[in-house]
Parts: C-alpha cells; sequence; structure tokens
C-alpha cells in the first residue's frame, strides 16, 4: 500500500459520503494491505492455526495505522472499508467462478488470490443471494447491513462491531439477530 | 419487502419477540401487534426464518490454512453432574460426547448426545421431564439406558446416556463373518428389546444400525430410545415445532414418517425389517441418491424393495455416510456371510423373503402387528417350521382386489351352546376396510376395532337386569387388556344401542348391524344371559361375534352366579382365540383383575350405576356408585365411573376426589387405562395442560382410536390450544371411515373454533355434525349439534335462526331423554329471548331450566341459569333480586370448585353493586375476578372485569385510566370476534370522551357503536348508544336532535320493558325539556324517572334534582330547596364523583337563585375541589360558567370577561349549551 497515496483521503470521504464508485476504488488499495498481510501469515504459518479474518483485518490495521499519512483516520473507518473488501472479493469471486463453470466467464484474475485463501461458507449462487439480499436490506437500513458485513464478512464479534460503530453491544445483538432473520428468509425466497 | 418505517416497526417487534423463549412468542406476537394482522403476519414469517436460519451466517469467511480440527467447545465443560471428556462421535442430530460423573462418589462413564442448535430446547427439556418416567421403566439389557437430560447454558439440549462400547450391527455381523441363523438371532434380541418398550407404550421411531450397536461379546443394545418420541411431537404433528428438525433419518423413514402420519408400533417393525433387509442381504432395501424430499416421498411410499433372495445376486457400488464407496458382489456378500451364493440365495428365499417383505409392506395394517409377531416368524423360521407370513403375503395380494366382505350374520336369539370351541390360531388378519387401494388409505387402525354390546337377558327378571350391563362390561375390560384390540367404550355401544334401538325393534340382526356402523366397529360381540330360578342361580352365557367375513361364531359358558368372574374370563379367552389375538401376558391379566370390582355385589351395583349414568339419572347413578364404593372403596373402575357422576352433577370438587382415589388405586391397571384414568383426573382438576399431555401419549399410541383423538383435541381446547385442537382435527379426519366421518369430530371441531372466535366454522362443523348425526340416527349428539349451532348463530347476533336452532336442539334432547342437555338448551332460548327484549318469556324459560336442572342435581347447569337470570333482572332494575340469584350462583360455583365461573360470578355481583352505588365493593368483586380470571388465563373474562373497572374508574372520575381500559378492551374483544361486548366497550368509551369534552371523538365512537349494535340486533346496546348521543346533542347545544335521539331510546328501551333504563332517558327528555322552557312537561318527566328509579338511590337523586331545577325555573326556591336536601340524603355516601359533581352544582345554582353569593361560592369551590384531581374537562368548564355566574351575581368587574373566555372555550370545545348560557349572561352583564 502506497501510504503517501493523496488520491487515498479523498477516496475514502467520498467513500464515507457514499458516492457511487468510491467504493470500487478504494477497495483495491485496501485489497493489496490485506493480500500482503494474508500470504505472508500464511507461508510462516503453514499447517498452523487457522487466519480469523478479524485477525487479518485487526493486523493489517495494526500495520496502517503506524504508517504516517497513510490517510486512515480512524480505525472504525479501517474496518467498514476492509469488511467491504472481504465482501466485494468474494461476490466477485463467486461471480466468476459460477460464469466459468457455464462456460462464459473471463479468465480469473489475480484479484481473485486472495479469494481462493478466503473461504466462504456458503455456496457461491447463495453467497451472491446473500450479497443482493444485503444491498437491499442497506436500502432499509443501513446499519444494519454494516453490522452484517462486520461480522460476516470481517468476522468481528457482536462487542467488536459495537465498539467499531459506537453502539451498545445489546443494540448490536438485537440489529444483527433482526438481519440476520431478514436476510435469511430474503435467501430463501431467491432459491424458488 | 417492506418501507423503511414499517421495517422498523417490525425490527423492534421482531428483536423483543426473538428475546423471548420459542414457547411464549406466538402470544407476544399476537399482544405486540395489536390487531394489525399484516404486522403480524411479517413478523410471524421472519421468525419462521430465524428459527430455520440454523447457523446461516454466523460462522464468518475465513481464510483456509488448516483444515485441522480446532479444540471443541464443550471438551472438559460440566454439565449437571457429569464432565466431558471428548468428543466421539458427530451425527445429522448432533454430536456425542464420552463423559463421567463430577463426583467422585463412584466412577460412572457416559454418552452425552449434544443436540446440534435450532432445536426448541425449553420445550425439549420440558418434553424429556414428562417422558422421564415412561424411559425410566424402560429397564432391559439390549436397552441403552437414559439417565437424563437438560441444556447447556449455550441453550443446546443434551441427553445422558449409558455408555456403549461397541460398534455398529451390520458392521460387527460382516467382521465376525455371521452366519445368516446367526445374524437372525442377533436380531431376535433387538425385536425382543423394541417389543419390551413396546409394552410401555414406547415407540423408538428412528431404528437403524448405527443405534444397534453390538459390544466386544456379542451384546446388541439398542440407543436412543424415547429420544425420537421427544425430538418429534405425535400424531399433533409439527404445529408447535415446525422447525425443529424430526429425527427421522431418510434411509430409514417408513412411508407414514413420510407423510407425517401417526408413527405406531408397526413404524418399529417396518426399521426392523430395514434392518433384516441389510443383515441378511448386505444391500439397502431402497436405493436413495438424492435425499430430496420428493424423492424419498417417492422411493419410500411407492417403490416395493427388490426380494431379499434376489438383491444377493447384484453387484452394487455402495455409497456409505461418510461419503467413502464400498462395491457389494454376490461374492463379498456371501463370504461375509460364511456361504456360497447361491448357498445364501437359498437360505433367504421363501420364507425369509416373505418375513421381511411383510414387515416393509407400505401400509402398516398389513405388516406384522407388533415386533413380537415378528420375532414369533422369525423363531419359526429358525426352527424350519412354515412361516405365518406366507399366508399374509397371499392375503395381501388377494385382498387388494377383494372388495369389501359382506357381513355375515346368523340369528341372534336361537344361539345354541356349542360342544367345544375352535381352537385354531387364526393369523391376525386386517380389517377388511377399503382395501382396495392401500396406498391412498390413509394409514392408521392396525388394530381391530370390537363393540360389546349389553347382554340381553333371556330370562327376562328385572331383578337380574344388572347382569346385561355387568357382563358387556366385564367382557369389555376383558378383550380390551393387552391392547391388540381397539374396544370401542362401552358407553357409545350403549348409546349407539339406545338411538337405534328404536329404529329396528324386535330385530336383533338390524339393531346390531346398525350399531357396528354407528361406532364403526369391525366386529361385535352380542351376547345373551339366562339365570335360572331357584336358589343355584345357574347362570349361562351365550355370545356371538358378529362382522366382516367372520363365522357366526358363538360361544356358550355356563356355571353359577358366584363363578362370574370366571365366566367373564373363560369367555374372554374363547374370543381372543376366534378373533386370532394371542392372550395377553401376565400383567395385563393382573391389570385386568384390578380394573374389575371382586364381588358380585359391588360388580352389581357398579353395573347399576353405570346403567343410570348411562340414561342421564345422575342422582340414581351417584346413589348405587357411592354404595358400590361403600363395598370396594379401592376399585379404579367404580371411582371413576363416581368421578363421571359427580361430574354429570356439576360437583367438580367432589370429582376430583373420586378421580384421585382411582387414580391412587390405579396403579396394578394396564398403563394404557392408567393414563385413561389419569387424563380424567386432570380433566377433573381442569388442568388442562396436563390432560392434553395424557391424551397425546394416549392419542400417540393408539392413533387408531377416535376416542383418545377426541379427548385430546377436546382437552386442547379448553387449554387454550384451540389452533392444536384443529391439528388433532386434522388427524382424527384421517381415520379409517367411519371413524373419519364421526360427528363427534364436527363438535369438537365446532368447539375448537369457537374458541378461536372464529364463529362461521364453528356453525359449518355444527351443521356438518348434525346432518351426520341424523343420518346416523345419534340423537344426542345431533342435539348437542344443533346446541353448538344455535349458541354459534347466537354469538353473530343471528337470532332469529339461533331460536330455530335451539328448538331442534330441545326437540333432539327431549328424545334423548338428555335433562342435562335439555336444561341448557332451555336457558339459551331464555337467553335469547332477553336479547330479543321478551323478558317475560324469557324469565319462564329459566325457571323451566332452573328446575329441570334442580331436579337431576345438576349444580353447574343450576348456577348457569341462576346466573343468566340474575343478568336479566339487573337489566330490568330489580338489583336486589339480581344479587340475591348471583349470590346463589356463587355459592353452588365456590362449592363445585369452578374457578372459571366463580371468577364470572363474582364480576356480575360487582355489576349489580355498581348499580345499587356502592363503588368500593363493586370495584373489589372486579378485582377479585380479575386476578382469578389471570389466575385460570380467561381472557374473556379478564377484559370483562377490567372493562367493569373502567367504568368504576369513569365514576369515580379517574378518566384517564377508564379511557385507557375502554380503548384496551375494544380491539381485544374484536379480536375475539365478541361484537356484543365491542359495542358496549365504545359507548363507555363515548362517555368517557364526552366528559373529557372531546365532543367529536365521542359522536364518533357512539355512531360505531349504534351501528355494531344495529348490525347485531342488539336492541340492549341500541338504546344505550342512542342515549349517549342524546347526551352529546344536549352538551352542544342542539336541543332539537338530542330530543329526537333520547325518544328514539326511550322507544327502544320501552320494548324491552326495562324500567331502569326507561327512566334513565325520561329524566335526560326532561332535562332537553327543561332547556327549551317546556318546564311542566319537565317537571312530569323527571318525576316519572323518579319512580322509574325508586331502587337506584344515585339516579333517583338526579331525578330530584331534575324537579328542582324545573322549581327554580317556576321560581319556587323554596320546593326547590327541599327536593335537593332529599337528594342529597339519598347520596350522601356515594362514592360516584359524578353525582356529587351534579348535587354540588345543584346546590351552587340554588344558591345563585337565592341570590346567596356566599352559598353559592362555597358550592363552587367544593365543585371545583372534587374535579381538581381529573381530567373532567366538561364538569371544569361547567363549573367555570358557575363561578362567573357567581362573580356576576356578586357584582365583579371580572365577571364579564370570565363570562366571555368560558364561551370561547365552550366554542371550542362545541359545547353549545354552555356557550349560549355563557353568552346570554355575558349580555345582560355588559
Amino acid at each position: 500500500m502506497r501510504s503517501q497515496d493523496p488520491k487515498l483521503t479523498a477516496l475514502l470521504q467520498a467513500w464515507q459520503r457514499g458516492e457511487a464508485g468510491a467504493a470500487d476504488e478504494v477497495v483495491p488499495l485496501v485489497y493489496a494491505a490485506l493480500h500482503k498481510i494474508a500470504v505472508n501469515r500464511l507461508r510462516s504459518e503453514r499447517g498452523g492455526h487457522t487466519l480469523q479474518p478479524t485477525a487479518l483485518v485487526h493486523e493489517a490495521w495494526m500495520r496502517l495505522s503506524t504508517e504516517r499519512e497513510s490517510g486512515w483516520q480512524n480505525r472504525e473507518q479501517f474496518f467498514a472499508v476492509a469488511a467491504k473488501t472481504m465482501r466485494h472479493l468474494l461476490v466477485d469471486h463467486a461471480r466468476r467462478r459460477l460464469a466459468a463453470k457455464r462456460g462464459d466467464g473471463a479468465p480469473m484474475a489475480a484479484l481473485d488470490e486472495l479469494a481462493d485463501v478466503i473461504a466462504s461458507p456458503l455456496p457461491d449462487q447463495r453467497l451472491l443471494d446473500l450479497n443482493a439480499a444485503l444491498d437491499q436490506l442497506a436500502a432499509l437500513d443501513e446499519r444494519q447491513a454494516r453490522i452484517v458485513e462486520l461480522r460476516f464478512f470481517a468476522g468481528l464479534s457482536i462487542e467488536e462491531t459495537a465498539g467499531v460503530l459506537a453502539l451498545s453491544a445489546s443494540t448490536v445483538k438485537r440489529e444483527w439477530a433482526t438481519a440476520r432473520a431478514w436476510l435469511y428468509r430474503e435467501v430463501q425466497h431467491e432459491l424458488r | 419487502m417492506e418501507s423503511r418505517a414499517s421495517w422498523l416497526q417490525v425490527k423492534a417487534i421482531l428483536a423483543d419477540a426473538l428475546e423471548r423463549p420459542a414457547a411464549e412468542r406466538a402470544a407476544f406476537l399476537a399482544e405486540a401487534c395489536g390487531g394489525d394482522e399484516t404486522l403480524r403476519a411479517e413478523v410471524a414469517s421472519l421468525l419462521a426464518a430465524d428459527a430455520d436460519a440454523g447457523d446461516f451466517i454466523e460462522t464468518p469467511v475465513r481464510p483456509v490454512v488448516a483444515p485441522e480440527d480446532t479444540a471443541d467447545p464443550f471438551e472438559g465443560r460440566t454439565l449437571g453432574a457429569y464432565v466431558i471428556d471428548r468428543r466421539i462421535g458427530h451425527g445429522g442430530m448432533g454430536t456425542v460426547y464420552l463423559a463421567h460423573r463430577a463426583d467422585q462418589h463412584f466412577e460412572q462413564r457416559v454418552a452425552i448426545k449434544m443436540l446440534r442448535r435450532g432445536m426448541d430446547s425449553e420445550l425439549l427439556v420440558q418434553r424429556f421431564r414428562h417422558e422421564r418416567q415412561i424411559l425410566a421403566s424402560l429397564d432391559h439389557p439390549n436397552i441403552a439406558r437414559l439417565f437424563d437430560g437438560g441444556s447447556t447454558g449455550e441453550g443446546l439440549p443434551y441427553f445422558v446416556m449409558e455408555l456403549v462400547d461397541g460398534m455398529p450391527i451390520d458392521r460387527y455381523a460382516d467382521e465376525h463373518r455371521l452366519s445368516t441363523p446367526d445374524r437372525l438371532r442377533l436380531c431376535l434380541r433387538i425385536v425382543e428389546a423394541v417389543q419390551h418398550a413396546h409394552d410401555r407404550q414406547i415407540v423408538h421411531r428412528d431404528l437403524k444400525p448405527n443405534n444397534v450397536l453390538v459390544t466386544a461379546d456379542g451384546h446388541p443394545k439398542l440407543l436412543d430410545f424415547g429420544i425420537a418420541k421427544i425430538l418429534d411431537e405425535g400424531p399433533g404433528g409439527p404445529s408447535t415445532l415446525t422447525n425443529l428438525a424430526r429425527p427421522m433419518t431418510p434411509d430409514y423413514a417408513s412411508p407414514e414418517q413420510v407423510r407425517g402420519l401417526p408413527v405406531t408400533p408397526a413404524t418399529d417393525v417396518y426399521a426392523l425389517g430395514l434392518l433384516l433387509y441389510e443383515l441378511l442381504t448386505g444391500h439397502r432395501a431402497y436405493r436413495l441418491t438424492t435425499h430430496t424430499p420428493d424423492e424419498v416421498a417417492r422411493v419410500v411410499c411407492d417403490e416395493e424393495p427388490e426380494r431379499p433372495s434376489a438383491v444377493v445376486a447384484r453387484a452394487e457400488r455402495i455409497t456409505q455416510a461418510d461419503g467413502t464407496t464400498v462395491d457389494v458382489t454376490p461374492a463379498s456378500v456371501s463370504e461375509r456371510r460364511d456361504a456360497s451364493p447361491e448357498e445364501l440365495r437359498r437360505q433367504i428365499a421363501g420364507g425369509l423373503d416373505d418375513i421381511v417383505l411383510r414387515a416393509l409392506r407400505k401400509d402398516p395394517r398389513f405388516r406384522y402387528p407388533t415386533a413380537r409377531a415378528l420375532g414369533d416368524d422369525v423363531r419359526r423360521y429358525l426352527d424350519q417350521q412354515p412361516v405365518a407370513a406366507a399366508d399374509g403375503a397371499w392375503r395381501y395380494a388377494a385382498g387388494r382386489f377383494v372388495s369389501r366382505h359382506r357381513m355375515a350374520l346368523a340369528g341372534l336369539a336361537l344361539v345354541t351352546a356349542t360342544a367345544g370351541i375352535t381352537t385354531t390360531l387364526l393369523p391376525s388378519r386386517a380389517p377388511a376396510a377399503t382395501v382396495s387401494s392401500p396406498a391412498s388409505t390413509p394409514i392408521a387402525a392396525p388394530r381391530r376395532s370390537v363393540a360389546v354390546l349389553t347382554f340381553r337377558n333371556l330370562s327376562a327378571q328385572p331383578a337380574d337386569a344388572w347382569l346385561a350391563t355387568a357382563l358387556a362390561e366385564m367382557l369389555a375390560t376383558e378383550l380390551n387388556g393387552g391392547g391388540q384390540l381397539r374396544v370401542v367404550p362401552s358407553t357409545l355401544v350403549a348409546r349407539a344401542l339406545r338411538d337405534t334401538g328404536a329404529a329396528a325393534p324386535g330385530d336383533p340382526a338390524a339393531v346390531v348391524d346398525q350399531v357396528r356402523r354407528a361406532v364403526g366397529a369391525d366386529v361385535v360381540v352380542a351376547g345373551s344371559f339366562a339365570v335360572s330360578p331357584g336358589d343355584t342361580r345357574a347362570l349361562r352365557l351365550d355370545v356371538q361375534l358378529v362382522g366382516d367375513g367372520q363365522d357366526a361364531a358363538a360361544i356358550a359358558q355356563s356355571g353359577t352366579e358366584a363363578e362370574l368372574f370366571a365366566l367373564v374370563s373363560a369367555t374372554g379367552r374363547a374370543l381372543r382365540e376366534r378373533l386370532g389375538v394371542t392372550e395377553p401376558s401376565a400383567t395385563t391379566v393382573r391389570g385386568v383383575r384390578a380394573a374389575l370390582p371382586a364381588s358380585v355385589e359391588a360388580t352389581r351395583l357398579y353395573a347399576e350405576g353405570l346403567e343410570k349414568q348411562r340414561a342421564l339419572d345422575g342422582n340414581g347413578a351417584r346413589a348405587a356408585l357411592d354404595a358400590a364404593a361403600a363395598i370396594e372403596p379401592r376399585n379404579p373402575l367404580i371411582q371413576l365411573a363416581l368421578a363421571a357422576t359427580w361430574t354429570t352433577l356439576g360437583y367438580d370438587a367432589r370429582a376430583t376426589d373420586a378421580a384421585t382415589r382411582a387414580f391412587d388405586a390405579s396403579a396394578d391397571l394396564t398403563r394404557e387405562d392408567r393414563l385413561t384414568v389419569e387424563g380424567v383426573l386432570q380433566e377433573t382438576r381442569r388442568q388442562w395442560p396436563a390432560a392434553v399431555d395424557v391424551y397425546r401419549t394416549l392419542w400417540g399410541f393408539f392413533s387408531d382410536n377416535i376416542e383418545y383423538g377426541l379427548k385430546l383435541a377436546a382437552a386442547q381446547v379448553s387449554a387454550g390450544q384451540g389452533k392444536d385442537a384443529l391439528v388433532t382435527i386434522e388427524g382424527l379426519r384421517r381415520l379409517p371411515a367411519p371413524q373419519s366421518t364421526d360427528p363427534r369430530i364436527d363438535l369438537v371441531e365446532a368447539q375448537a373454533a369457537s374458541a378461536l372466535g372464529d364463529f362461521p366454522r364453528e356453525l359449518a362443523a355444527a351443521e356438518r355434525g348434525a346432518t351426520r348425526a341424523a343420518e346416523g340416527g345419534l340423537t344426542q349428539v345431533l342435539a348437542r349439534a344443533r346446541l353448538a349451532q344455535g349458541r354459534s348463530h347466537f354469538s353473530q347476533g343471528r337470532f332469529k335462526e339461533a331460536l330455530a336452532a335451539l328448538e331442534e336442539a330441545r326437540t333432539a334432547f327431549q328424545a334423548a331423554g338428555d335433562r342435562a342437555g335439555l336444561a341448557s338448551t332451555i336457558s339459551a332460548l331464555g337467553s335469547v329471548h332477553s336479547d330479543l327484549g321478551d323478558n317475560a318469556l324469557c324469565e319462564r324459560l329459566y325457571r323451566e331450566s332452573l328446575a329441570l336442572s334442580e331436579a337431576i342435581g345438576d349444580r353447574r347447569g343450576m348456577s348457569a341459569v341462576l346466573n343468566n337470570h340474575g343478568i336479566v333482572l339487573k337489566n330490568q332494575g330489580r338489583l336486589d333480586e339480581a344479587r340475591v340469584l348471583h349470590e346463589r350462583a356463587l355459592a353452588l360455583r365456590r362449592e363445585i370448585g369452578d374457578r372459571n365461573w366463580t371468577a364470572i360470578s363474582l364480576n356480575n355481583i360487582g355489576v349489580v353493586l355498581f348499580e345499587q352505588d356502592h363503588m368500593r365493593e363493586a370495584a373489589r368483586y372486579y378485582t377479585e375476578s380479575v386476578s382469578l380470571s389471570r389466575a385460570i388465563g380467561d381472557t374473556r373474562n379478564v377484559v370483562r372485569a377490567l372493562h367493569n373497572l373502567a367504568i368504576v374508574q369513569r365514576e369515580s372520575g379517574e378518566l384517564a385510566a377508564a379511557r385507557a381500559g375502554f380503548e384496551e378492551a375494544i380491539p381485544v374483544r374484536e379480536q375475539i370476534r365478541d361484537q356484543r361486548g365491542a359495542a358496549i366497550a365504545r359507548i363507555e368509551l363515548g362517555t368517557v370522551l364526552h366528559a373529557q369534552g372531546e365532543l367529536d371523538a365521542a359522536s364518533r365512537v357512539l355512531d360505531e357503536a349504534l351501528a355494531g349494535a344495529r348490525a347485531i340486533s342488539f336492541t340492549e346496546a341500541e338504546g344505550f348508544a342512542l342515549y349517549q348521543q342524546g347526551e352529546v346533542a344536549l352538551t352542544r347545544g342542539d336541543l332539537a336532535a338530542a330530543r329526537r335521539l333520547h325518544e328514539a331510546a326511550l322507544a327502544v328501551r320501552t320494548r324491552r320493558e326495562e324500567p331502569k333504563t326507561v327512566g334513565e332517558s325520561q329524566l335526560a327528555l326532561a332535562v332537553v325539556a327543561l332547556e327549551d322552557g317546556r318546564v311542566a312537561e319537565g317537571e312530569t318527566l323527571a318525576k316519572a324517572a323518579e319512580r322509574a328509579a325508586s331502587e337506584q338511590p344515585a339516579a333517583r337523586a338526579q331525578a330530584l334534582l331534575v324537579q328542582a331545577r324545573a322549581r327554580l325555573a317556576a321560581t319556587d326556591v323554596a320546593g326547590a330547596r327541599r327536593l335537593t336536601r332529599t337528594a342529597r340524603a339519598l347520596v350522601a355516601s356515594s362514592d360516584r364523583i359524578f353525582v356529587q359533581y351534579t348535587l354540588t352544582t345543584a346546590e351552587a345554582r340554588l344558591a345563585l337563585s337565592a341570590g346567596d353569593v356566599a352559598a353559592a361560592r362555597t358550592q363552587v369551590a367544593s365543585a371545583e375541589a372534587l374535579l381538581r384531581p381529573a381530567g373532567m374537562a366538561l364538569a371544569q368548564l361547567e363549573t367555570r360558567l358557575l363561578a362567573a355566574e357567581t362573580a356576576r351575581l356578586a357584582g365583579s368587574p371580572a365577571a364579564a370577561r370570565d363570562l366571555r373566555e368560558v364561551a370561547d372555550q365552550a366554542a371550542a370545545m362545541g359545547a353549545g349549551l354552555v356557550r349560549a348560557r355563557a353568552l346570554a349572561l355575558g349580555k345582560v352583564a355588559s
């Protein structure tokens, strides 16, 4: 990651404001950081412990936050972007893999390297359905969608999520539980 | 998909619901969503999704590094008395751990099965507790013990079981190269273990090789007995457990499990068949490739398995549970069975093919009826005897195309004694009902049903008549022992005999045929007896078996009366032989002996009691049964009959005592009988959830017995589980005809629908029941159906239809000789006539009903009609009489221990006290009623008493509380479709809104109430609503409208002949007349109102005050003062704030007219003090007007301004009358 990248600050601000396209540009930047850490970890700890996404994200943050002028204003923001990044990666990867199965997909891009080592507990089509449902949920309740991203894609616990979003743990728990029920129902609908 | 706003609302309720235990969610939801059905449905759908969701997205994405397992979170944990050591297995239902006891007293190693997330642990644990006793009775060397159960801190249910160190039976047999006979012998031990459980009414439901472990020393053990029962819901289907994974392994599921039909012992027989198939052949009976529900259903329900002897010649690749594949070839299979392929084929062909395929019949009725029968056949094979299955196979093939056997029946009367009784053991046969297409026939009824008719008394000595009932009763008890036959309850048979006997007198054959159809029996036992005259009392019994395809078999026995019991036993034995039923076990025989009275005299009295009970002579029955109980106090059947009689007589407490004695004496009875006794006990105790549990167990095990299903459904209705009752009713409808069309199912459906407030469904069910009862000639059932119809019409406000149905019910009850039914019908007729306004007719009917109930000693019936009569008297203003009747009803209800109705009586007395102006006392009764109703969960009465409490609050000036009470009551009442209650609550709300000065809102609510009352011809409410509208019009200053409305109300009330409300309307018209300047007319009306209110001090005082106003208008201050003083004396002690307020303002007005400023000031100050705590805007405005008038009289310069302000305020409120007065006075002032 280029810590001096002046573009990042602007992009993050745009992303914070919810501008279209900003996320698409931020993601590759965060991806680069995550990828580097993941690959290092996986090499050095072969056969060792399972690498939790939360550990990955935390470590990426530790590294970035110590680099001055990295453009990251705070930890919370980073976690949110990291979670989104994970989501993008997995969804994109699932899409490509499905397309490849059908024989009409583009070849796998380099971006897929990390996705290959981040396993989704959901099958590809199911993940895409979840992605679509999550977009719908964001339209209803942006905060809930972010909670789901942090929990599922960044592996944050209830308490960590509460810390990142400056909410009480009980609120996050309620929001998570209701979002999970809603998403499950939507995903089930799409099965039919 | 919802909007943002609605999602917020949905989310909030959903989150609250998710924080509650699953069992409470439905109730919470109904409450939280108010009447908003869309909202409720949305949240319910999300709750269902949540329950289904399992681990969905709970596990985050994670980088794949090491497939190696992490430490199990449960290892080292303590659960109850056990410490978990390590994981030893994992399956679809959960994980199995090795554990040991935490206390050091002894070293015990156990297996703990932890169920996976998503199961409703609370419900499971509750069910485990209920089953625990039963499971404890499973003491068999080949059954692994279940020690304990509970749930972990995270809410995961677990079971603690005996640790079995062994391997699955199929692997064990293969590894030890067991020969076919050795495999069969191993299986026999499993079959015996299963039979042991079946004898205790426990079905395994999930038998499969992995649940049968064999220890190193060759000892087989069955695992998980009882667990499937706890996890599954039984015959009620998955109603409350929609999302609970049914513990059904698709590869080993029976057709009935796949279809969600009742599970019976035949289900285990089927699973044993699958087990045998695999053990003998090394192949699966069915090859499932995908396990989709459709495929499972198709294969299991439609595909016939290949003959075992043919499948061993097949080579195939089998995918095992762990995903690996094994090649199975004729050589590999036979080698593991220590034989050559040809030897193996020959061993299996014939007998074993027949045995296995018979166990695997799709239709449970065509399988071996019991595990024991399967075991017997396997033993026959091992002993090289012909197997019974061969015969069964032939019958099955032939039976598919043979239409229903015609019933063979020889003459009944001329039964001659036969020398010997045929001793051929017939193979147990399937009932002949509709065998043409087994696949589409509802699966049930593996047992044949038998009805034992009341014996005919050939010697025609009336003194011997008791033997007719006693013999039938004893024989029925005898045949019921062992549970291999379904014996139709003798009460039903007796009733059918009574109903049909009249239709075909002198034609016994026709009677037998009709009774057989009416009770849906496969076989009828028709007997006669003769007692020789003289001291020897020689007794001869002739019994004939009549039924489908049954040879007219006759059995004769003779002996002396003292040998009665031996005679009956011998007859029972002979009958069982004829029916191909094996002799019951020694335990069962002991159970039957324990049930029957031991002495002839007690038997005689018991039989007489039963006969009287069936003839609906409660007092006669009680006398006979009391005498019987005096001889044999510890006989459970006598006590049970006594309990039934006390219930008939309306004595709950005594019925409970008798049922308790029956239960205490029931230890030696068969389990079925003991459960039946327990069911009656719970019913008399009104412990409905406990009764539901008992009947669910009975219906679960004897799911061919309509009686248990009916009792379960009725108990569910009483327990407030109407929806579950409907599920049970669906199960009842799946019984084979004619049971499925039994009109009693329709009756219980009507009750369930009524409890759910679904009156159209109640009506439809009652009508269906009436039609079926009429077709079957079942007079008493017909009467009950008509009564249900009438009540449903009444509930829906269709009085004319209600009257028609009730008149039909009256005729039918008369025909059936059911005086209790007649009494309640006549009482219901009285209530309808009361609502139609014919009080005289109503009272006549009530008295008639009371006399009937008194004659038969029915305390409940008496209390019901006294209660209803009290209500009518109260409505007529006959308060003292009403109170007396209600107190009598209350005393009766307390005496018989009926808490539901005690709560209602308390409420009704409160109403009378309220009318008599005793606010505090009324509030006390209401409060007791509310707390009692809450304790027993009677929502209707909670709402009712709360409503009344709200009225007291209103009258005490607590308007906000009162308003909240009514606003809460209206939606609840609409939800339970209580249109009458909703109309009344709206009117009361209207009066509160009126007093709060919200005139438009008051008018709106009253309009709704009036429309509602008119829609159901509810004249009482119509008059009340019109009256209140008149009052609002008066406040608005619209005198013409006020007069019109009050006159309309008066007309309605006059038609209803209610002096009290007539007087109220007259008084209102008097006030209108005075405001209109028609003083003489007003005074006359007020005097009439006073006469009407002679018994009600508050109303009388009001009438006096209005007269005083008339006197003032005629400038007779002295007369006015006199009248006001009388009024004050009448209500000096009243707690009603409105009464005090009216009195105070009247006195202020009097002072103003007399020019006494000081006195006026005092009165205004007291009025203000009265109004201080409450939001009585209208009264406050009136008081401000009085204050301004006083100021004006005192010559205060502020008076003109005050009057202007009052006028402005009144204008804002719409209170035209006050405004006009303020303006008029202001003009004079300026």
